[in-house]
């Protein structure tokens, strides 16, 4: 398919939070976008500034499920004139008030943070050499793919052996990601809402997509009011199936549609 | 089916014995190659130790592995799906928790780094990572019954402590 966004997200700095595990970033590519993520880049740096004689803290990369709070970051570009789908969330961790919440799979990579045994001399946040500094997925990915399908994300999330290891205000960390978005092929459906064979405007028209006609893991698509002519328009990943449902209500008097044909 | 796969181990602790192994991988199907694309080892060591560190060796395997904890493999895209005799195996259970065994010899050695240690317990602590950076562009490969084996190797058992602190994550192509 085509390019259609390359750019990527920085996080603000974020505090560690007194928790064997905390979540610091996710990438998000929602169910109904209508693009494959391919993950360019993933940059993790973490300055220390109390000492920590145990272990460092892990940081993993993993796939993740059922992902919430935190806070959005904007996107930035690579190319103006790409657009990132709006199904893309990248979301960090910020203060105390927003954490992240997610459930890890399958880790990816890993690798240590950085601690200071006794707090003298210079600290460095650079771990590694050349392409591989402070990388958190594998250096193979200008020609392999990872790739984030649609209701797919990844996580970078902390694992301390103690509380105490993961200090909060002291450990200050920073995410970095650039990913591109690559078309997926869709089929168009449209139709027009009419009432009384008169096309009608402020309908409400939610379209469904879905695996097969059983509904396989339904989710909504896209909710669309129809302009003056009561015409509608959407698209529906290629292999899938939609549905479209309409409602309005006019002077009181609900209205919706006696059917609603599926759309493969 | 084709496609790309990672794996990482649990927090390894050293065991105070040499040699210890970290980690394998191990291809047991004729009809997948594997190449491996990436390898890399990083040590958190939080004790002093005045003596030499010890070498992380990366070598074939004398014959499959047995033992460790399986690892779970990571699929780079979710449309391919690792074959079932592809096995990643590590030596701990849980990050920093009960060891688990790997049985397996190593064979030649392809690959050896130090990595560090703390001969005084002062300042930064830093983990390179360590990694064989030919991968990238020449293909090591696992055809059947072959595997690869990581293994610290210390002057003396004491030399690889429980506060030594490992992590090893592999990548790798199926086709």
């Amino acid at each position: 398919m085509a390019i259609t966004f390359r750019g990527g997200v920085v996080s603000p700095i974020i505090f560690g939070n007194d928790a064997t595990t905390q979540t610091l970033f996710s990438l998000e590519n929602g169910v109904e976008s209508r693009v494959n993520v391919l993950v360019r880049d993933l940059n993790f740096t973490i300055d220390s500034l109390v000492a920590l004689t145990a272990v460092k803290p892990l940081v993993k990369t993993c796939r993740a499920i059922t992902i919430s709070g935190g806070i959005t970051v904007p996107k930035g570009k690579f190319d103006t004139a790409l657009t990132s789908d709006a199904a893309v969330v990248a979301r960090t961790a910020f203060l105390e008030g927003a954490p992240i919440t997610a459930t890890a799979t399958d880790i990816v990579f890993q690798r240590f943070g950085n601690r200071v045994h006794t707090a003298v001399e210079q600290s460095s946040s650079f771990e590694g050499e050349g392409d591989n500094m402070n990388r958190m997925l594998p250096p193979v990915l200008l020609d392999k793919d990872f790739v984030l399908a649609p209701g797919e994300s990844l996580i970078v999330q902390v694992i301390a052996a103690a509380t105490t290891s993961n200090a909060a205000l002291t450990n200050n960390a920073t995410v970095t990601c650039v990913w591109e978005e690559d078309a997926i092929a869709t089929f168009a459906i449209s139709g027009t809402v009419t009432l009384s064979a008169a096309p009608v405007a402020g309908a409400i028209v939610t379209v469904v997509e879905a695996d097969d006609t059983d509904m396989t893991n339904a989710h909504v698509r896209e909710v669309i009011v129809t302009p003056a002519g009561g015409t509608w328009d959407s698209d529906i990943r290629t292999g899938k199936v939609g549905a479209a449902f309409v409602q309005y209500e006019s002077g009181g008097t609900k209205y919706t549609a006696t059917r609603s044909p599926y759309l493969e | 089916m084709a496609g790309t796969f990672s794996a990482a181990s649990f927090r390894i602790l050293g065991t105070a014995a040499t040699p210890h192994n970290l980690f394998t991988i191990e291809n047991t199907d004729a009809a997948v190659v594997v190449t491996i694309r990436d390898i890399m080892v990083q040590l958190d060591a939080t004790a002093v130790l005045t003596a030499v560190m010890p070498l992380v060796k990366v070598s074939r395997a004398t014959a499959v592995p047995t033992g460790g904890t399986t690892l779970s493999k990571a699929q780079f895209d979710t449309a391919n799906a690792s074959d079932a005799q592809i096995v990643v195996r590590g030596a701990n259970a849980s990050d920093g928790g009960v060891a688990s065994a790997i049985t397996s010899t190593a064979g030649t050695t392809i690959w050896q780094e130090y990595q560090m240690r703390l001969h005084t317990a002062v300042g930064q602590v830093l983990s390179p990572p360590s990694r064989l950076p030919t991968l990238l562009s020449k293909s090591l490969v696992l055809r059947q019954n072959e595997a690869l084996l990581v293994q610290v190797v210390a002057s003396a058992g004491t030399s690889n402590p429980a506060t030594n602190h490992w992590s090893v994550c592999v990548t790798w192509d199926e086709a």
